[in-house]
């Protein structure tokens, strides 16, 4: 008797901080389908007084909202196959890099680009975009990208491969064969939930960015979150649109987290939890 | 194995698209070549002996320079065949940030910018000087203050785009209740008017301000950027101080005129006539206010009133700038239309430029309704509904209107002065204090 | 016998090392280079003011304020952050039908962007139109709705932002002490219930030992992220506060000034740099050799 009660309590305990926690989102999402001016007007309520599509009209009028969405989702995309490929082999080649002290050293400088702020190299960056020609392209967000993640990934796919042990490559070496198909062959499969939760969040990352995209591009190769943080400005007050873009985006993202929970999970606490 | 094959699938779907999209970025950012850029696919198939070239101008998002130059565009192509208009549209500071970044990288992406007069001393030695391009009779027809306020050590270096300065809008209908005209006698002692002196603007602000129902007598400009230093500067100017914050290089922020002023805001603040989030508003804040039926009066930009005489319904009037003790008074707010010196299509960019002035009309006739040629001004503000013309003519006409002042280090020394003039509204340190430390801070960087 | 040649390992490596060398190693020695010079604002030119721009930084408010404001930051992020993530922990730990639901839930906002984080909670906290402070005075707790203005007071705005963040990264602290929970051995804790302990007891001589390497792995990477923070603050409190990466993206930026932009960015990397020897041995430490 005593359990069920504490169980009942754990659960209402449970939804009520579930609620509390998700009140913001759940804001968000009302606001969005509230009519353009209820949104800013006094008093205001959490529950729209009627359920409008206004909010979403009215982005979808001001900006080419496709065009950024593509932009954001290709340089996302790309960018992360780009990091999780070149940093699944790093990774391995430093796991297995000979002499711990190069191990070391290396994780060292590889943990270290991990934590740089970005805000402090994004200028050179963009200087050196402009000097390759690229402003301005997803092509340009593609590499910046990758190149921000590759550490990431690294830091995230060595444990995976530290705890794969050294038996199982010279047993797949037996008959000498060295090279990149083995590799794939053999090892790859087992890092795979390492490589997944890699991707995910690499993903994940480059689609919230906002510096970078601030920063090196203008109007073709322009991303969501970018576009979305102009819709306030001196001459608009437009909160409405910009909950409708934020909601647009950010649901399809929570609602595949849904899905790859795995995955993130296991991919923030590795390395971690030993 | 599955998972990398469909990951292998996304991949080259993902290539291609992106690779039949790397052609259209690239085709309006190219800069290492001479002037052949492939157009966008709007441009048709073209001519094969056409050169396509791009324009690509940038501009205030939201703003009339972003809708005349999108409005615009086509026509301006098709006079010039095989030429594509790119118009980036970006947050005020934004322009700032992104030309700032542009010169110092060495690499030049835009052909033309609209940018605040503010920003024209910053960027003097990359702006391509108009002199040999314009005739007198052009400049002529430019709103006074403007070939001044667009004239570097005698360079011209942009074409107006508008004028505009702060003015008095306020609510018709409560100025004209007869109940409204007799408790205000009776309190202050003379009758009800649109306020023309600081006296009246606090005794008006004051009489109707109802705090419990949320509606206040006017708003004051708090918010910590270059909006509030602005408007500081309209009262200064409006106290008798000019040339603006510096007198050559001599810092004058410490007279007599610029306390003044700051203790005009001040007293508002303190005397609550204003809304109590007054140190985050500018005048995005203070127009939404006004709109929501919240303010009786305010000072704004007078580009607001054709949009605020709309949502309340007609019932917004308007009038010149106050006036202090050495009259009415305003900074000025011009926006120039500049070509770069290192574009690529330098001609072709001038030739915007006075395809764009030809155009000034069409300023007026977007929702903003603001020009920088005085025949347009004269030839609008004789149709119903552009009172706020006049009111603008009217208040940059006076004598104690002048300009902010021109030098390189503004956007720096802007940020010092709204965070004095901010912390001595929030009353965090005397005027006097906040406009000495300022003083120094600013006289170290001009140094 | 290796799986894969040493030639071949090098030539593994190599992409993914000229990638990071030129876009992370590249900048940061650009910056090193340009921190030690002053550039004129017109020309750019360059003139050798050796350690000018770090004495500078060290002693003058612009750089002094951004810092203390990170620091309180990133203090009372964490430490919020770490408490509630704790209590979110130990209540979702418990199964019971639909936990799995509620802490799959419980991730949302981790998936958000910063930035629309912080456009969200600007609107929130706004004094005329925000949820915060209608819902404050329909409990009772304020008089007027713009009696406390959140965004417009220097010191309240810096704990908007940190709301903000905490709002926003909660899930995570949540998610790693979940993990250090559940991987607890059940006998120990058993023993403890069978020698009378109760909740509290439990909690802090048991639970919290052992997850205390957890604990203190996910503070500490907290903590650098709360330090690298640019999105929210730019967009919520650009105006109210400055915090180092602020500052830096504006100085070189907005006042070009190039040198001392430089200075204050290799401090602050530098910061960074010693805090991870220091503090996250743990991670580059292989000692935990073949797991």
């Amino acid at each position: 008797m005593k359990n069920n009660v504490k169980r009942n309590l754990v659960i209402v305990l449970a939804v009520f901080l579930l609620g509390f926690w998700l009140f913001p989102y759940l804001y968000l999402i009302s606001s969005a389908f509230k009519p353009g001016q209820e949104v800013f007007s006094t008093p205001v309520k959490f529950f729209p007084k009627k359920l409008s599509l206004e909010s979403f009209s009215t982005m979808f009028e001001r900006m080419p909202f496709f065009k950024y969405i593509f932009n954001s989702l290709s340089a996302a995309l790309l960018s992360t196959f780009i990091a999780v490929f070149l940093g699944a082999l790093s990774a391995y080649a430093i796991a297995r890099a000979t002499g711990k002290k190069l191990t070391m050293l290396l994780l060292v400088i590889v943990l270290m680009m991990k934590m740089i702020p970005i805000s402090s190299i994004a200028v050179p960056i963009y200087e050196i975009v402009m000097d390759l020609g690229i402003y301005d392209t997803r092509l340009a967000l593609v590499i910046v990208y990758a190149a921000l993640n590759i550490p990431f990934v690294i830091w995230m796919m060595i444990s995976f491969y530290s705890s794969i042990p050294i038996s199982i490559d010279e047993a797949a070496a037996i008959d000498g064969a060295s090279n990149f198909a083995t590799f794939r062959k053999v090892i790859l499969p087992i890092v795979m939930p390492g490589i997944s939760s890699a991707a995910i969040f690499t993903l994940f990352l480059s689609l919230n960015d906002f510096l970078i995209a601030l920063l090196l591009t203008s109007v073709e190769a322009k991303t969501f979150t970018v576009a979305i943080s102009e819709f306030v400005n001196s001459y608009n007050y437009d909160l409405g649109p910009m909950m409708a873009g934020a909601f647009l985006y950010t649901f399809p993202i929570i609602l595949i987290s849904l899905f790859a929970q795995k995955y993130i999970v296991s991919g923030m606490t590795s390395g971690s939890i030993k | 194995m599955k998972k990398l094959l469909a990951l292998l699938l996304t991949l080259v779907l993902m290539l291609s698209l992106a690779a039949c999209g790397e052609k259209e970025g690239t085709g309006s950012t190219d800069n290492s070549g001479g002037d052949t850029k492939t157009g966008s696919t709007d441009n048709g198939s073209g001519d094969a002996k056409v050169e396509e070239r791009t324009l690509n101008i940038l501009c205030e998002a939201g703003g009339p320079g972003e809708l005349v130059a999108k409005e615009t565009a086509a026509e301006f192509e098709a006079m010039h065949p095989g030429v594509t208009i790119v118009v980036d549209a970006v947050p005020y500071t934004g322009i700032f940030d992104k030309l700032g970044t542009e010169i110092k990288s060495g690499n030049i992406v835009h052909d033309v910018a609209t940018l605040d007069v503010l920003w024209l001393s910053a960027f003097k030695r990359n702006i391509e000087p108009l002199n040999s391009y314009i005739t007198d009779e052009m400049t002529g027809d430019f709103l006074p203050t403007m070939l001044d306020g667009g004239t570097l050590d005698g360079e011209v270096l942009g074409m107006p785009m508008w004028i505009n300065s702060k003015v008095l809008m306020y609510r018709t209908s409560y100025f004209e209740d007869e109940q409204n005209k007799a408790d205000f006698k009776a309190e202050y002692g003379y009758d009800l008017v649109v306020p023309t002196t600081w006296a009246e603007y606090m005794d008006v602000a004051a009489f109707f301000t109802d705090a419990d129902s949320n509606f206040f007598g006017t708003a004051v400009y708090g918010a910590n950027n270059g909006d509030t230093v602005c408007s500081w500067l309209d009262h200064a100017s409006q106290a008798g101080a000019g040339p603006l914050v510096l007198d050559g290089d001599k810092v004058v922020i410490d007279e007599q005129p610029y306390v003044d002023a700051i203790n005009f805001m001040k007293a508002q603040f303190d005397a609550a006539i204003v809304p109590a989030d007054s140190l985050s508003n500018a005048s995005g804040e203070v127009i939404n206010y006004f709109n929501n039926g919240q303010l009786a009066m305010m000072l704004n930009w007078s580009h607001f009133y054709p949009s605020a005489k709309e949502t309340l319904g007609g019932d917004v009037g308007v009038a010149p700038m106050i006036g202090g003790s050495a009259g009415v008074g305003a900074t000025t707010g011009p926006w120039y239309e500049v070509v770069l010196k290192d574009s690529e299509n330098k001609e072709l960019a001038v030739e915007y430029l006075k395809f764009k002035y030809e155009k000034n009309g069409d300023y007026m006739k977007a929702a903003l309704k603001i020009a920088g040629r005085t025949s347009v001004y004269e030839e609008y503000s004789k149709i119903e509904g552009n009172e706020h013309l006049k009111a603008v003519l009217d208040t940059l006409g006076s004598e104690a209107s002048g300009n902010r002042p021109n030098t390189p280090y503004w956007t720096e020394i802007e940020q010092i002065l709204a965070d004095a003039i901010h912390s001595a509204i929030a009353g965090k340190v005397t005027t006097e204090a906040a406009m000495a430390d300022a003083k120094t801070k600013i006289e170290a960087i001009i140094k | 016998m290796r799986l894969v040649s040493r030639k071949t390992l090098l030539l593994f490596f190599l992409p993914g090392a000229i990638f990071m060398a030129m876009f992370l190693i590249y900048p940061i020695v650009k910056m090193a280079m340009d921190s030690f010079f002053e550039f004129d604002i017109y020309t750019n030119e360059k003139l050798f003011i050796g350690f000018d721009n770090y004495i500078k930084a060290f002693t003058d408010e612009s750089f002094l304020i951004p810092l203390k404001n990170t620091l309180i930051y990133v203090v009372v992020a964490v430490t919020f952050e770490t408490i509630i993530g704790m209590a979110l922990a130990l209540v979702l730990v418990q199964d019971f039908p639909g936990s799995k639901l509620v802490r799959s839930l419980m991730l949302a906002p981790l998936m958000v962007a910063p930035l629309i984080s912080g456009l969200t909670w600007r609107l929130m906290f706004n004094s005329n139109f925000g949820i915060i402070n209608q819902i404050l005075r329909n409990l009772g707790i304020l008089q007027g709705t713009d009696t406390i203005t959140w965004l417009a007071d220097k010191k309240l705005a810096l704990s908007a932002a940190i709301v903000a963040d905490i709002w926003l990264t909660v899930p995570f602290m949540m998610l790693m002490f979940l993990a250090g929970l559940q991987s607890i051995d059940e006998s120990m804790l058993e023993a403890a219930k069978l020698d009378g302990a109760n909740f509290f007891q439990s909690l802090f001589y048991i639970k919290f030992p052992a997850i205390m390497p957890v604990i203190l792995t996910a503070i500490s990477i907290r903590m650098i992220d709360a330090a690298r923070t640019f999105d929210i603050i730019y967009v919520m409190v650009d105006e109210q506060v400055t915090v180092i990466s602020t500052v830096i993206y504006k100085t070189l930026v907005r006042y070009n000034h190039t040198g001392y932009a430089s200075a204050m960015a290799m401090i602050f990397i530098l910061f960074f740099v010693i805090f991870t020897l220091v503090f996250l041995q743990d991670m580059w430490r292989p000692s935990k050799g073949g797991k």
